[in-house]
C-alpha cells in the first residue's frame, strides 16, 4: 500500500515531465545529447600510457561542429578539425589528474589527437576523439600507487568510466578500476541490461613492475567492491561500514538503541496493553518472560524472514510473509482479547458488581468463595500462556531495520555481525518491553502505597470495569492490526 | 500457588483502580499511535512515508525498501541501490526488485528527462512480468511507462484493463486520468482525481487537480492546491517530489506574475535536486524578466548541456539575439532544427515544442502546420490547438487558425503565451477589442513569453493604444 501510494506520489511528476520532456529520443544508444567519456589507463614498466575517448552524441556533436567551424563557413575542414582536436585534447590533459606514489605526476600528449565523426540518426554525425597521453614513471621501489581522476565537469550527462590494466612486465596487485572497458571503450553501450551508464570518474591502484625481465604481469582480478551500504539505515551503515572494535561496539549499542525505539514506536499499542496487563496483575517474572519472549520471537523473525527472501525469494514474497504474519500478530491478540472480555464478562455474572464488592473488601468478599480463587488461579496459569502470547504478538512482525541488517550483513559478507546486531536489536526491544512492564508493576506498588486519587469513589466504580475494558481495548487493538493487514494484503 | 489468590486479592482491589488509570493511559498511547500513523483504509495525511517503519501491523517491504536503498535519498542512489539488489539476484532476481528497480528507473527519467532509464524500466518491468504474482503491480508501472513515452492510447489502454479488473487501483487512476488530460478529456481526467481525492488524499492528487484547476481558469484555486502539495511532499521528504511540485508551484507563481515567490519556488526545487532541469530552466526565465540576462544565459547554458529541449535552446539563442550577438543565436536555433531532425528520424514526430519554434522564428513554416496537425491528432489539449493556431497564423491561415485559438481559450486557461497567439491572431482579423484584452493579458504575463516575442507583443499592443489615441 505505502508503495502504491509512493508510486502515486511520483505519478504527477510523469504528468508535467510529459509536458517538460516532450520527445526527445534517441537516437544515440544513450541519448542523443550525451556526452561519455573513458580514461584508459595502461601500465607498462617504464610509463603509464593514457588515453582519453570522447564519444559525444548527435546533439553536443552537432553543437561541437558548429564551433568547428571557425570561419563560419558552413563545413570543417581539415585544418579547423585539427584545432579543435588539438585543443579539446589539450583542455582534458590539463582536466585530467594522475598521481603516482602519491605525488601529482605530469601528464603529456604522446600522440596526435583522432578525431572521427561516425554517423548517427537524421543524418546527423555523432563525434569521437580519441586523446593519448603518458606519464614517465620514474625509478622508485617495487610497489607503485596510481591515483588517476577525470575532473571534466562539463554537465552533460553520459557514461564515465576509468579502466586501469597492466601492460606485459607489470602486475596489478590491487585495484579500484576495472581492467576491460564495459562498453568497449565507448563503441558498443550494453543498453538492454539493467545496468545504468556508470559515472565513474577517478579510480586508484597499487601495482608492481617486475625487476628486470618482462615478467607475464597479468593483471589480478580486481577486488569486487563491496555492496556500499545504504547512508540512510544507520545500522546497515554500519554493518556494510569498515569494521574495527569501535564500530562493532558503537553498532552492537545502536542496535540495541534502535530496537528500543522501535518497541515504543507508534504500532506496539498491542504490547502496552501487554505491559499493562502485565503490570495490573502480574509479577517481574512475567515482565521478564513478555521481554524475552519478544526478544526471541523478533530475532527467529528476522532470521526467518531473511531466509524466506534469499532462499525463496520466487515463490514466497517476503511482504506477503510480513503480512501473514501481521494477520497472524492480530489475530493472536484477538483471542486474548476475546478470552480477557469472555472472563470478564463470566466473572460479572458470577454475582453482581463482582470486582466492587472487592474494593469494599468485608461485606461480600466471603460470599462468593469459589469463584474468585479459581478465577484467579484460573487467571494466573493463562496469564503465563498469555504473556508468552503476547511477547510472540509483539515480536512476530519483524522490523524492517533489522531485516535490511540481516540483508546487508549477507550481501557484504558480514553475516555474523549481522545476525549479533539483530540480537542485540531484539534485546534492545525486550528491554523496553520487559523494562516497561517491571516499572508498571513497580508503580501499582507505589500508587497502592501512597492512595492518592485512585481512593476516588469515581475511579474505583470506573476500576471495577478494568478486566472488561482492558479486554475489550485488547480485542480491539487486535481487530485493528488484523483487518489493517488484512485490507493491506487484499 | 496456594497463596498467590490472597495476595493477589489484595493485590487485586488496588491494582484494579490504578489499573484503570493506566489502561486508560495506555489506550491513549496505543489509540493515539494509530492516529498518527494513517490506516490502509485512509492513507490520506502528509505523514505516510516517513513513519513507515512504525506503522501498526506489517512494517511493509517499501518501508524496508525506503529505508534500504535510501527513499529519501536522490532518484541517482535509487537506481544504484535496486540495481545492486537485482544483479545480486543472479538470473533470477525477485520480481519485487525488479519493480522497485522499474520505479527507480522511472523516477530517474522524471528528474533527468533520460529516455534511456524508461527503456530499462521496461525491460525491468518484462522480466518481472514473468515471476510476478501480482501482475497489476507490473501493469500499472507499464502504463506509466508508456505514458512517459507520450503514448497515450496504450497508456489508457493498460490502465483501463486493470480499473476494469480493480476500479480503486490508485496508480491506474492517476496514469489514465494523466493520460485523459493530456489527450484533452479534461472532465474524464477530472472524473478520475475526484475519486484518487477521496481515496488519497495526499500531494500527487492535489498536484493533479491544481493543474486542472489552472487549465479551467481558476489560477488561485490552483496556486492554493500545488501549495497543499509542496508542504505534503515537504513532509514525506523525497527530494525529486519536492522538486518537482516546487516547480510546479513556481511554474503557477510565474503565470500569475509573482516573479520573486516563483524564483524561491525554483531555487527550492534546486536545493532539493541540483541539476533539475525544468527548475533550472524556469529560474532562467525568472532572471530574464528581472533584467538579469547573464546570469539567465549561465542557467540555460547549463539547462542546455544537461538536456537540450528544443525549447531551451531556442531561449538560449533568443537570449544571445537580444544580446546582439546573432552568430550565437543561430548557431541555437540551428541546432534545434537538428533536434527536430534526430526527433523525426526516431519517429518522435510529435513536438509542439518545435512547432512552436517554428512559428516563433519563421523557419520552416510548412513543416511546422504538418506537425502542428499531427501533434493536435495525438494530443488534443488545449495546448496542441494553441501551437497548430500560432504555425497557422504565421503560415497565413487565419480562418483555420482562428478557430484552433478558439479551442485553446475554451477553458479559460490563463496562460499568456496562449494570450498572445489568440490577440494577435485576433488583431489580424481585425477583432480589435478582443484583441486589445487579449494582447494587454499576454504583455502583462509577459514573463511566460519566448524573450523575442516580448517586443513583438508590446508592439501590437501599442499600436492599438495609439490608434484608439489618435
Amino acid at each position: 500500500m505505502r508503495r502504491r501510494h509512493r508510486t502515486l506520489a511520483t505519478l504527477p511528476l510523469a504528468m508535467l515531465a510529459a509536458v517538460v520532456w516532450a520527445g526527445v529520443a534517441s537516437a544515440h544508444p544513450l541519448g542523443n545529447y550525451t556526452v561519455n567519456r573513458a580514461v584508459i589507463v595502461r601500465l607498462a614498466p617504464a610509463e603509464v600510457a593514457l588515453r582519453y575517448v570522447v564519444d559525444m552524441a548527435e546533439i553536443p556533436a552537432f553543437g561541437e561542429l558548429q564551433a568547428m567551424d571557425t570561419n563560419a563557413d558552413g563545413h570543417t575542414d581539415a585544418a579547423e578539425m585539427g584545432t579543435y582536436a588539438g585543443a579539446t585534447c589539450e583542455a582534458s590533459r590539463r582536466a585530467l589528474t594522475v598521481q603516482l606514489d602519491g605525488a601529482a605526476a605530469e601528464v603529456r600528449l604522446r600522440a596526435t589527437p583522432q578525431l572521427s565523426f561516425p554517423a548517427g540518426a537524421g543524418g546527423l554525425q555523432t563525434l569521437r576523439l580519441v586523446c593519448s597521453f603518458g606519464v614517465q614513471l620514474p625509478a622508485g621501489g617495487t610497489a607503485r600507487t596510481i591515483h588517476v581522476a577525470d575532473t571534466t565537469n562539463d554537465g552533460h550527462v553520459g557514461w564515465h568510466e576509468v579502466i586501469i590494466a597492466a601492460a606485459p612486465g607489470v602486475s596489478v596487485v590491487h585495484s579500484d578500476a576495472p581492467a576491460k572497458s564495459r562498453s568497449e571503450e565507448l563503441t558498443r553501450y550494453p543498453i538492454d541490461s539493467l545496468q545504468s551508464p556508470p559515472d565513474i570518474r577517478a579510480g586508484s591502484a597499487t601495482f608492481q613492475v617486475a625487476t628486470g625481465a618482462r615478467g607475464s604481469g597479468s593483471v589480478t582480478d580486481p577486488a569486487a567492491p563491496l555492496a556500499r551500504a545504504s547512508a540512510n539505515d544507520p545500522l546497515a551503515a554500519l554493518v556494510g561500514g569498515p569494521l574495527s572494535p569501535l564500530p562493532v561496539v558503537l553498532g552492537i549499542l545502536l542496535a540495541a538503541g534502535l530496537g528500543a525505539a522501535h518497541a515504543v514506536s507508534p504500532g506496539h499499542g498491542k504490547t502496552l496493553v501487554a505491559a499493562y496487563l502485565i503490570g495490573s496483575q502480574g509479577s517481574r517474572r512475567h515482565a521478564a518472560t513478555l521481554g524475552l519472549t519478544v526478544a526471541v520471537t523478533h530475532t527467529a523473525g528476522v532470521f526467518l524472514l531473511g531466509a524466506v527472501t534469499l532462499l525463496a525469494g520466487q515463490f514466497l514474497v517476503p511482504e506477503r510473509v510480513i503480512g501473514w504474519l501481521t494477520i497472524g500478530s492480530g489475530f493472536l491478540v484477538v483471542l486474548l482479547g476475546a478470552g480477557l472480555v469472555l472472563r470478564a464478562v463470566r466473572g460479572s455474572r458470577t454475582g453482581p458488581d463482582h470486582p466492587h464488592a472487592h474494593n469494599h473488601g468485608h461485606d461480600h468478599a466471603h460470599q462468593h468463595p469459589h469463584p474468585l480463587p479459581i478465577a484467579h488461579a484460573h487467571a494466573a496459569e493463562l496469564r503465563a500462556r498469555n504473556v508468552v502470547a503476547l511477547g510472540l504478538a509483539g515480536g512476530m512482525v519483524p522490523s524492517a531495520s533489522a531485516l535490511i541488517v540481516l540483508l546487508v550483513g549477507i550481501t557484504t559478507g558480514r553475516l555474523a555481525f549481522g545476525l549479533i546486531l539483530i540480537v542485540a536489536f531484539g534485546v534492545g526491544m525486550s528491554l523496553v518491553l520487559g523494562g516497561l512492564a517491571v516499572a508498571t508493576t513497580m508503580l501499582r506498588g507505589a500508587l497502592a502505597a501512597s492512595g492518592g486519587i485512585a481512593s476516588h469513589p469515581i475511579v474505583r466504580r470506573a476500576a471495577g470495569l478494568v478486566p472488561l475494558v482492558s479486554g475489550i481495548a485488547v480485542l480491539m487493538a487486535g481487530l485493528a492490526v488484523t483487518i489493517g493487514a488484512i485490507s493491506r494484503g487484499a | 500457588m496456594t497463596n498467590r489468590p490472597s495476595t493477589s486479592r489484595v493485590a487485586g482491589r488496588a491494582s484494579q483502580r490504578r489499573g484503570f488509570l493506566f489502561l486508560a493511559a495506555a489506550m491513549l498511547v496505543a489509540g493515539g499511535s494509530y492516529l498518527v500513523v494513517p490506516s490502509n483504509a485512509k492513507p490520506g495525511g502528509a505523514h505516510t512515508s516517513v513513519p513507515a517503519l512504525g506503522a501498526p501491523g506489517s512494517p511493509s517491504l517499501d518501508a524496508i525498501a525506503s529505508s534500504a536503498s535510501g527513499g529519501l535519498a536522490p532518484p541517482a542512489e535509487r537506481v544504484a541501490f535496486w540495481e545492486r539488489r537485482v544483479s545480486a539476484g543472479g538470473s533470477t532476481p525477485s520480481y519485487l526488485n525488479l519493480i522497485y528497480l522499474a520505479d527507480a528507473y522511472l523516477d530517474h527519467s522524471r528528474a533527468t528527462g533520460a529516455l534511456d532509464d524508461l527503456k530499462r524500466a521496461e525491460t525491468a518491468l518484462g522480466r518481472a512480468e514473468t515471476s510476478t504474482p501480482d501482475p497489476k503491480a507490473v501493469q500499472a508501472r507499464q502504463a506509466l511507462v508508456a505514458f512517459s513515452l507520450h503514448e497515450w492510447g496504450r497508456s489508457l489502454q493498460i490502465s483501463g484493463d486493470l480499473l476494469a479488473k480493480d476500479p480503486h487501483n490508485l496508480a491506474a487512476l492517476g496514469v489514465s486520468g494523466d493520460a485523459l488530460l493530456e489527450t484533452g478529456r479534461i472532465d474524464a481526467a477530472r472524473a478520475r482525481y475526484a475519486i484518487l481525492e477521496q481515496l488519497v488524499p495526499s500531494p500527487a492528487v492535489w498536484s493533479r487537480l491544481g493543474r486542472v484547476a489552472f487549465l479551467t481558469g481558476a489560477p488561485e484555486t490552483a496556486l492554493r492546491l500545488v501549495g497543499q502539495a509542496v508542504s505534503g511532499a515537504v513532509d514525506e521528504g523525497y527530494p525529486d517530489a519536492i522538486a518537482f511540485y516546487r516547480f510546479q508551484l513556481g511554474e503557477l507563481d510565474r503565470q500569475t506574475g509573482q516573479r520573486e515567490q516563483a524564483a524561491r519556488n525554483y531555487e527550492a526545487a534546486l536545493a532539493a535536486l541540483p541539476d533539475y532541469v525544468p527548475a533550472t530552466v524556469g529560474l532562467a526565465r525568472v532572471r530574464e524578466a528581472q533584467g538579469r540576462r547573464a546570469d539567465a544565459i549561465k542557467l540555460l547554458q547549463r539547462a542546455v548541456a544537461r538536456l537540450p529541449q528544443p525549447e531551451t535552446v531556442a531561449m538560449l539563442g533568443d537570449l544571445y539575439a537580444l544580446d546582439g550577438d546573432t552568430l550565437r543565436a543561430e548557431r541555437e536555433y540551428a541546432l534545434v532544427d537538428r533536434i527536430g531532425d534526430v526527433a523525426r528520424a526516431t519517429g518522435s514526430v510529435y513536438d509542439r515544442q518545435l512547432t512552436l519554434f517554428a512559428a516563433d522564428h519563421d523557419r520552416n513554416l510548412a513543416d511546422a502546420v504538418v506537425r502542428g496537425r499531427a501533434e493536435l491528432a495525438l494530443r488534443p489539449d488545449v495546448y496542441g490547438y494553441d501551437a497548430l493556431a500560432w504555425a497557422l497564423f504565421k503560415s497565413g491561415h487565419l480562418e483555420e487558425a482562428a478557430a484552433a485559438a478558439h479551442s485553446a481559450l475554451a477553458l479559460g486557461t490563463p496562460d499568456p503565451r496562449i494570450a498572445y497567439h489568440a490577440g494577435m491572431i485576433a488583431a489580424a482579423q481585425g477583432r480589435a477589442s478582443e484583441a486589445r484584452t487579449l494582447l494587454r493579458r499576454a504583455v502583462d504575463g509577459a514573463i511566460m513569453l519566448p524573450p523575442l516575442q516580448v517586443s513583438v507583443a508590446r508592439d501590437a499592443l501599442a499600436a492599438f493604444d495609439t490608434s484608439a489615441a489618435r
